[in-house]
């Protein structure tokens, strides 16, 4: 019995983890499988009892975790806070003191006062100061700078005064002690995070899907023909949840590795992951729990009801939940690493905009009312939505399945052209929807309520230039997630019908983003009446971004659109039919990269950003022309490579490139780029290696890396090569030079680092060939012209580069785009390039130095 | 010029022949009838002439247009029953109609025209008023039905038309094919009620996994096996199960 027991556990994990990649669009198996349609299961009332059990256990087990931490730190908190009075009593720690992490503190602390004193002028002191922050960890650091007040201390004296002062008589020790406890930011950070993971399985439990509902599968059939007791399928069906919510937790990957960085306790990793999982077997059983009561009890329709209240629910509770947000530290030292081109995390709500005060505990207090404040509002929503169906103001078709409706009505005459009459009819049925009514009029208010207090609390105002533009753009393309991302969705059993008119099927799902642009662009002038009753300033900074924002919010509504028809699965017989959940993250990154647009300050980039997003409209445009073709045919699998893919993988590298950087930089403290140049190049190619598997295009590519597979390179060529090269780079500098356009922050001249010239001369050239020439070049011209493919492509090349070295780039790009249609083999640009860049750092060294 | 011209068809999913070396042409007039045992490729060959699915290999042309093509001028020239239709959600039964209507740029009067007839016609006035959710089986089939004719195209394609149509419903039909055709136009359908496809068509299509094994008038057909009485029995005999 037990190895049966094993067996199926493993099936289980092992189907949802299929299950898993397949939704977020690792395609394991070429075939599309057609799911069975729904049928109710019988477990029902049953269940729920059996399922309560499990319940009361696993939450009785997380609360108590959670108090022993809370315990644990507040013992550790306080020690720490002994420790740092007695430093600051006797100027040293007294030698008798158990705690071994202290002893390190004991050194260090004599060793740099030591080194303090021996410093002669303010120079070297502030030095040494400097030094001393850097090696004490970041608890000590954070506790002085917090217990500091509480003990009198100005915080901006020196060094020394700190160890030297007795202010403090000891009696009073442990009112002060309590009074920096309470003011502690770390407590109060502890206390948020807590609550924002408590916020987040709320999430995750309310977004149990409705497919779910009495779904059989094979797998679950025959799970019931094993003849297993109902505990046993519980049982299974919540490690199936917990599982796949344990790969959901990783979005809070950012939030554990703040804490990590601020505790470094040896005990905070076993706790973490038990938590984890822990959490994921709670929400899980709760999921299978939110199941089986609208199988037994009410039905498809609430449930999707159920559905969409808890969708608006949960994205209010996220977006609180980043209020409790990333320390000081981790703030700025992604905004040290990141490149102003290329804020492409500025989206993830966790490096985004509030902190705390360490001096201001009522804005813990104001959270707390805030989150009340608007679980009741959004309950007051679903009341006054049940009242306004019952009354027949807004009508609901779905509610009457199986019923008649009466004729209320009137039979609408629909006149005019054909773009009006898919206009019309959208309108008619969004009025009907009342779902959907709800989520594009009410979620945008969140959002934007949600961004007043998210800035307010930051102490900067919403009522800035480039704060109001950018939740402008925030609720626009918010709003494109519910209406134009699931055009196709909506369309639900008809779609058939739209293939059989004859009309440019794309055309006509495009000729709906009118009406649904319509909204978002409401959701702008109501956001800039706001800004100008408020009194904002509409200066230049204003309407250039206010430019930037008009333009994105149109072109993300046909991004929107083209990725939610290309998400879609027209074949499944799902009642709910999920868009690909990874597109959904595609189109997310998407909007944050054009957000940077409006952070950035320079005017070259933003234009840029700009022509970026709408080439990638464009290039999605295409796909979906091509996709909608044979969309119902399950045997045609497009191996094209198209070019919003081949922009997808630029994309893609300079993630990676940011994301090794940021993680280099957290471990070494130190700015690696070529190692992370290196081990980026590493990912990249090992997912072009994946790609190549989709995409035959691809599969070449290592053949054309190894030169002497078709042709010898000569003499002569190389001779030619470097000939230009320096030529080249010579020009370059002269111009620059004559012109004064050398910017010398861009070139790094300063501290002339190995890692760059290393980067530059065997990492960069490799990859940049690579994903500019090879993929990108290569796609362009299968599609358009060889010479709008040569312009393009060394368009987008230029514009990955600082903007002082825009035209020697931008040549160079369409040199080697040349060479490489001449030549086919892509060593040849690389190469080029490699030669190039060595060219540019010998002349660099040897004019400046 | 051909109402239907179908060239050497295939559809390959995978390894699986589906469809294999289809050829037909269909004349003003004809009504066709396409049967076969299940899985034997009809639905798959319906839906490649709608341009729904792409054939390995052939050519299809309806109206001399090629579907693949000229796509929008070869669905001016048909119209289509599948045989599940379902409809939008939100949508009531005549204003789908009026949509599909106005997408074809049929004149706004002409549309309430058509309306009106054929709700008659198909007696559905009760129920078009209501949700197209709400519909039956039988009563979605009728209003795919007018939905397919609304533009008075001339080829009709309809899948298993009768399949869910209480007798009411098929004796309409069968009358509505007849004198549709007789004006001129030409409607080809699947089904497996062979004898009334006996009685109504004049055209008869044998599909066999994935083959057409016959094709020919009803009345060539009667002509070839004279000891075969019914239209069942030679459908037997050609897709290879005797039957005492």
């Amino acid at each position: 019995m037990s190895n049966n027991i094993l067996k199926i556990i493993y099936l289980i994990l092992k189907y949802s983890l299929k299950r898993k990649l397949n939704r977020i669009g690792f395609q394991y198996n070429k075939k599309k499988k057609k799911k069975p349609s729904k049928s109710r299961s019988a477990l029902g009332k049953k269940g729920i009892g059996v399922l309560g059990g499990f319940l009361y256990f696993f939450g009785a087990l997380y609360f108590i975790l959670i108090s022993v931490g809370l315990i644990y730190f507040f013992i550790y908190q306080l020690n720490s806070l002994d420790q740092i009075h007695r430093v600051l009593q006797n100027n040293k720690l007294p030698s008798n003191y158990s705690s071994s992490s202290l002893t390190r503190y004991d050194t260090l602390f004599n060793e740099k006062f030591d080194e303090y004193d021996l410093m002669m002028n303010e120079k070297e002191k502030t030095q040494v100061w400097n030094s001393t922050k850097e090696e004490f960890s970041a608890v000590i650091e954070l506790q002085f700078y917090q217990a500091a007040p509480a003990f009198g201390v100005n915080i901006d004296d020196k060094f020394k005064q700190y160890y030297q002062t007795r202010i403090i008589p000891l009696e009073t020790l442990p009112e002060k002690s309590m009074a920096a406890l309470g003011n502690s930011q770390t407590i109060c950070l502890l206390y948020l995070i807590c609550g924002s993971l408590a916020l987040f399985s709320l999430f995750t439990a309310l977004s149990f899907s409705v497919k779910d509902l009495g779904v059989t599968d094979k797998y679950y059939e025959w799970l019931a023909s094993n003849a297993l007791p109902i505990q046993s399928l519980l049982l299974f069906r919540v490690i199936e949840n917990a599982f796949s919510n344990l790969v959901n937790w990783l979005v809070i990957l950012p939030v554990l590795i703040h804490i990590y960085l601020i505790f470094k306790g040896p005990w905070f990793l076993p706790i973490a992951i038990l938590v984890w999982l822990i959490w994921s077997f709670l929400i899980g059983a709760i999921q299978v729990l939110i199941e089986l009561y609208f199988q037994h009890y009410a039905g498809l329709q609430k449930a999707k009801l159920f559905q969409s209240i808890c969708h608006i629910l949960a994205t209010g509770v996220m977006l609180l939940g980043s209020l409790a947000n990333a320390s000081l530290e981790i703030k700025e030292m992604a905004y040290q690493i990141f490149s102003p081109y290329f804020n492409v995390f500025s989206w993830v709500p966790f490096f985004h905009l509030p902190f705390l005060r360490a001096e201001d505990p009522f804005a813990f207090i104001s959270i707390i009312i805030l989150v009340k404040l608007l679980v009741l509002s959004l309950y007051l929503v679903y009341i006054f939505s049940k009242a306004l169906t019952k009354d027949g103001l807004i009508t609901n078709a779905t509610g009457y399945l199986g019923k008649r409706s009466q004729n209320t009505s009137k039979t609408i005459l629909i006149k005019g052209s054909k773009l009006n009459t898919v206009i019309s009819f959208e309108k008619l049925m969004l009025f009907r929807n009342k779902q959907i009514f709800i989520t594009i009029l009410i979620l945008p208010c969140i959002l934007g309520t949600y961004y007043y207090y998210a800035f307010s609390f930051k102490a900067k105002t919403l009522i800035d230039p480039i704060n109001i533009n950018i939740t402008a753009f925030v609720v626009g393309t918010y709003i494109f997630l519910f209406t134009t991302f699931t055009l196709v969705q909506r369309e639900g059993k008809g779609l058939w019908l739209i293939f059989t008119l004859p009309i440019d099927v794309s055309e006509y799902f495009f000729r709906k983003i009118w009406l649904w642009a319509a909204f978002s662009y409401l959701f702008f002038v109501l956001i800039y009446l706001i800004y100008f009753i408020m009194g904002g300033s509409f200066s230049a900074i204003f309407f250039i971004n206010f430019f930037v924002v008009l333009f994105g919010i149109a072109i993300y509504a046909y991004i929107s659109t083209s990725i939610g028809i290309i998400s879609y699965d027209p074949l499944t017989t799902n009642e709910a039919q999920h868009n690909n959940q990874a597109f959904t993250f595609l189109y997310m990154y998407l909007c944050g990269f054009y957000i940077s647009a409006i952070f950035n300050e320079n005017i070259l980039s933003k234009f840029y950003i700009i022509i970026l997003a709408f080439t990638i409209a464009l290039g999605l445009k295409t796909k979906v022309t091509s996709t909608l073709k044979y969309y119902f045919d399950k045997s045609i699998v497009s191996n094209k490579l198209t070019v919003f893919e081949s922009i997808l993988l630029i994309f893609f590298y300079i993630s990676i490139l940011i994301t090794v950087q940021t993680i280099s930089f957290l471990v070494t403290k130190e700015q690696n780029i070529f190692i992370s140049g290196l081990i980026s190049t590493g990912i990249m190619l090992v997912i072009l290696f994946y790609c190549s598997r989709i995409f035959p295009d691809i599969k070449l590519i290592g053949k054309e890396l190894l030169f002497f597979y078709r042709q010898r390179l000569h003499s002569l060529q190389l001779f030619l090569y470097v000939c230009v090269t320096i030529a080249f780079a010579l020009g370059y500098l002269v111009i620059l030079n004559r012109w004064n356009l050398f910017s010398i922050n861009d070139q790094k001249l300063e501290t002339f680092q190995m890692q760059y010239v290393l980067f530059a001369i065997f990492v960069a050239p490799i990859v940049e060939e690579i994903l500019f020439r090879r993929i990108l070049f290569k796609t362009l011209k299968s599609y358009y012209s060889i010479t709008l493919a040569n312009l393009f492509s060394s368009l987008l090349f230029a514009m990955a580069h600082p903007p002082a070295s825009f035209l020697p780039v931008f040549l160079l790009g369409s040199l080697s785009a040349s060479l490489y249609h001449q030549k086919n083999q892509i060593i040849q640009p690389i190469l080029l390039h490699i030669f190039y860049n060595s060219g540019v750092i010998i002349l660099q060294i040897n004019f400046f130095n | 010029m051909s109402v239907l011209r179908i060239n050497q068809l295939t559809k390959k999913f995978g390894n699986f022949i589906a469809v294999d070396d289809f050829n037909l042409t269909l004349e003003p007039s004809q009504i066709y009838a396409l049967l076969g045992p299940n899985g034997a490729g009809k639905t798959t060959t319906i839906k490649m002439v709608m341009g729904l699915l792409k054939p390995t290999k052939g050519q299809i042309k309806i109206a001399d247009y090629d579907i693949s093509k000229n796509r929008i001028e070869a669905l001016q020239h048909v119209g289509f029953l599948p045989d599940e239709p379902f409809f939008h959600d939100y949508l009531k039964g005549v204003e789908i109609l009026q949509f599909v209507g106005e997408m074809h740029n049929v004149d706004t009067k002409l549309i309430q025209d058509n309306i009106n007839r054929y709700v008659k016609l198909f007696e559905l006035e009760e129920a078009i008023e209501d949700y197209a959710v709400n519909y039956s089986l039988g009563m979605k089939k009728r209003l795919g039905l007018i939905a397919a004719i609304m533009h008075s195209p001339n080829l009709l394609i309809l899948d298993e038309p009768v399949n869910g149509l209480d007798p009411y419903g098929v004796k309409i039909l069968h009358q509505f094919i007849t004198d549709y055709t007789q004006k001129g136009n030409t409607v080809i359908y699947s089904t497996h009620v062979l004898s009334q496809a006996e009685t109504l068509c004049n055209s008869v299509g044998i599909m066999h996994k994935g083959k057409l094994v016959r094709s020919s008038s009803l009345v060539d057909l009667k002509n070839a096996y004279p000891q075969l009485s019914t239209l069942e029995k030679i459908f037997f005999e050609m897709t290879g199960h005797h039957v005492e």
